[in-house]
């Protein structure tokens, strides 16, 4: 029994590894996908910018004056700050621009209601006019031309949501800043856009995105019960037929946890998020006959990304438990196992970092890859943590609660100006 | 003592050798060498910034400039930086003495240019200019028109305040716009192309209306259309007319006549017949043709081909549009409005 399922876990690690290899190698030798990178003239469509502000004082304003500052049509951009239950100066930082700006700004200043982003947006959609809207959490600085590359997809009648890439700013910080910078590197630019080259299932990440409403009315509207919308729309989108588009070139600057309990707090809601859309869609995915078969795999590979922690850390128990009791496992089964553990298996997602690295032609980055591992190991705990809660608070009566990140910027930022 | 000192000795070495793959990471830890966020784009991704920007340089010309063009003169000058530029104010046929022109030149009057030139820097032209056959521009900016004679190449980039028209064989490699209209004779071959009206036609003439450029439209309100997806190829027949978007899991193929009220997506190659119109976008992952006489609106992308038969319109003066895909063939007789870009090859066919 022990054995079997210790074959189980070896199997989909190696999935996983093949996984890895498979976007790593697009990425560097593929055909890349941009398909409409080039739309820079058009009769851009009216858009509405929801920004999702919860206590964001320290960063809200930078947002604001960089939405300002974009280059698209004035009167087609609507600005739609929502402040959601802010107990800071948020709400008075927001309504000292809709003085300046009234006819360019319309403030959401929510009081009361369910907590989490899902929410808010949920209830912001009261304000949306327009047919595409994008959606940013405040952290972010929009460059000049990101709004026309998130809008372009959306001539596509297929669209649903777009993706864009997020950069960070404050890499220079800490350690933890430079290891998420690596990590979102290869998230990002080999997983996301090899997704993309090869007609799998790009990820809405649900900010530096954007979605078109009658998609999203068509879907039911945002789900408020879930800790991860974004994760939970992009499936929604793809069994209704809808295709979520990554644009490895709309970047966006965002500004990435510099505390170890903050990233284990984010990381955490992000994969109970996740493994709820798995528990949710992961069976009605596979049943989904008119979603390609590659699209079915891929999305159930997604899905399924966040367990893959606690199977790794079981697998860890079961070969020391079969090794001591001295259960046959076989030099071969052996050989793969260790190779998977060691090399193949984990370490693939490096892999892919390092190759993101080289396509980001920022070499020097990749020096600080052995200290990956360190992100890698607190993720494992965390993700696998989140799961053994996710499996036991339902039992004891628990809620799922919503943790907002917690910014650390001081002071405005100057866009795009390198911090180190 | 050689029993105390030698696993001291080893477990060092062992130490040290596995703290030897981990000294790049410390080092970069320490020294910082690559601690900043990655670059990420600030332009506005205009094609037209390369001659804005080259105008600004040439902003400490314009006293020499207007000197020598009221004199009648050719005088020599120096930009701040120490670049040596020719400016020429003697206007109608100007015989430069070299084949190939090492320096850059300023033409302040209305020029013509022998055949078979080469101008190996940037070239401004305050009046309209006229190509030889076979010249060779590395930079062209015009505040005015533009005549490209035949078998003429530009390498970097060309903007005309005016319109820019290019015989026969003209090759513009990269980035050219016109705040006007660009005109295009059979056999020519472009790359990223920008104007408020593009023409093809067999021998490019310029248009002379008073006005080109349309006024900027109010926003359109928003009118969601509905939406029908087919698994599989479609198949429009001649003369239909579908209300709303519509996108094929395979091919599309739309005959003669047809008019969609909103846009087209097929996930194969799509096929249109002559004289249709799409109101929306055309899309494809594949290859567009598009047939004759036909009207599109709105973009129009392939991921590998677009071939648009003679007299066919895309986008309009009000709303210009783009046409992407990485190789473009446009017939004669066909008149876009906006931007054609293609990533490898676009040619004006004959």
């Amino acid at each position: 029994m022990l054995l079997q399922l210790f074959g189980i876990v070896i199997l989909l690690i190696c999935i996983y590894t093949v996984r890895h290899y498979c976007f790593t190698l697009n990425r560097i030798m593929g055909k890349q996908r941009h398909p409409y990178i080039d739309i820079d003239t058009a009769d851009w469509p009216a858009v509405t910018v929801l920004i999702a502000a919860h206590n964001e004082e320290a960063v809200v304003a930078d947002i604001i004056r960089a939405l300002l500052e974009v280059d698209y049509p004035k009167e087609r951009l609507t600005i739609v700050p929502v402040n959601d239950r802010s107990k800071d100066r948020t709400k008075e930082i927001i309504d000292s621009f809709v003085e300046k700006y009234p006819d360019r700004i319309i403030p959401f200043h929510r009081t009361g209601g369910k907590p989490g982003k899902a929410a808010a947006l949920k209830d912001a959609m009261a304000y949306v006019k327009t047919e595409i809207m994008l959606v940013f959490d405040a952290d972010y600085i929009p460059g000049k031309a990101l709004i026309r590359q998130l809008v372009a997809p959306f001539f596509d009648p297929e669209v649903g949501s777009v993706m864009g890439r997020v950069v960070p700013l404050n890499v220079g910080k800490k350690l933890l800043t430079r290891l998420l910078d690596l990590e979102r590197s290869g998230g990002y630019q080999v997983d996301q856009q090899a997704r993309m080259n090869l007609h799998f299932v790009p990820q809405y990440g649900g900010t530096v995105a954007g979605i078109r409403k009658c998609a999203l009315h068509e879907i039911g509207g945002w789900n408020e019960n879930t800790l991860a919308e974004d994760t939970d729309l992009t499936f929604r989108l793809l069994m209704a037929g809808w295709k979520t588009v990554y644009e490895n070139r709309a970047e966006c600057y965002e500004e990435v946890p510099e505390r170890w309990p903050v990233r284990v707090r984010q990381i955490m809601r992000w994969a109970k998020g996740h493994n709820q859309a798995m528990v949710h869609y992961a069976a009605s995915l596979t049943r989904r006959h008119d979603v390609s078969w590659w699209e079915r795999l891929d999305g159930l590979l997604l899905l399924g990304v966040y367990a893959m922690a606690p199977v790794l850390l079981l697998g860890w128990v079961l070969a020391l438990l079969l090794f001591y009791t001295g259960a046959p496992i076989g030099g071969g089964v052996a050989v793969l196992g260790l190779a998977a553990f060691t090399t193949l298996g984990n370490f693939a997602a490096f892999f892919e970092i390092a190759a993101a690295t080289r396509l980001d032609g920022s070499r020097l980055r990749i020096r600080l890859l052995p200290f990956t591992f360190l992100g890698f190991a607190v993720s494992l705990i965390s993700v696998s943590r989140a799961a053994w809660q996710q499996i036991i608070e339902p039992l004891m009566g628990k809620e799922m609660v919503w943790h907002k990140t917690e910014r650390s910027r001081i002071g405005p930022v100057a866009v795009g100006r390198p911090a180190a | 003592m050689i029993s105390v000192w030698a696993p001291l000795a080893l477990t060092a070495a062992t130490g040290g050798m596995l703290a030897l793959p981990l000294a790049p990471a410390v080092l970069e830890i320490l020294r910082r060498k690559d601690a900043g966020p990655l670059p990420t784009r600030k332009d506005d991704g205009d094609i037209r910034n390369f001659a804005r920007s080259f105008r600004r340089y040439m902003d400490p010309l314009r006293a020499p400039i207007a000197a020598a063009t009221q004199s009648n003169s050719i005088m020599e000058a120096r930009l701040p930086n120490g670049c040596y530029t020719l400016i020429v104010g003697e206007g109608g046929l100007y015989p430069l003495s070299e084949q190939r022109v090492e320096t850059m030149v300023v033409f302040g009057k209305e020029i013509s240019l022998l055949e078979q030139l080469t101008f190996m820097q940037d070239v401004y032209a305050a009046d309209v200019l006229y190509g030889g056959r076979n010249n060779v521009f590395r930079g062209l900016l015009g505040e005015s028109d533009i005549y490209l004679a035949e078998g003429t190449h530009v390498l970097r980039w060309l903007h005309a305040e005016g319109q820019l028209i290019v015989q026969r064989g003209g090759h513009l490699h990269t980035r050219c716009s016109s705040e006007k209209a660009v005109h295009f004779s059979a056999g020519c071959s472009f790359q990223r192309v920008f104007a408020p009206l593009i023409v093809t036609a067999s021998q490019a003439q310029p248009t002379f209306t008073a006005e080109i450029i349309a006024p900027e439209k109010p926003a359109k309100a928003a009118r969601p259309l509905p939406r029908s997806r087919v698994h599989g190829n479609l198949h429009l027949g001649a003369g239909e007319i579908f209300l709303g978007n519509i996108i094929a899991t395979g091919s599309i193929r739309i005959d003669q006549g047809t008019r969609i009220f909103g846009s087209a997506k097929g996930n194969g190659d799509v096929l249109l017949g002559a004289n249709t119109r799409i109101d929306g976008s055309l899309i494809s992952t594949g290859s567009i043709r598009i047939g004759p006489n036909s009207i599109i609106k709105g973009p129009v992308l392939a991921e590998s081909e677009i071939i648009i038969e003679p007299g066919s319109r895309i986008g309009s003066p009000s709303s210009p549009t783009t046409i992407s895909a990485p190789r473009i063939l446009i017939g004669c007789d066909c008149v876009t409005h906006g931007t054609l870009w293609a990533r490898v090859e676009g040619r004006v066919e004959e």
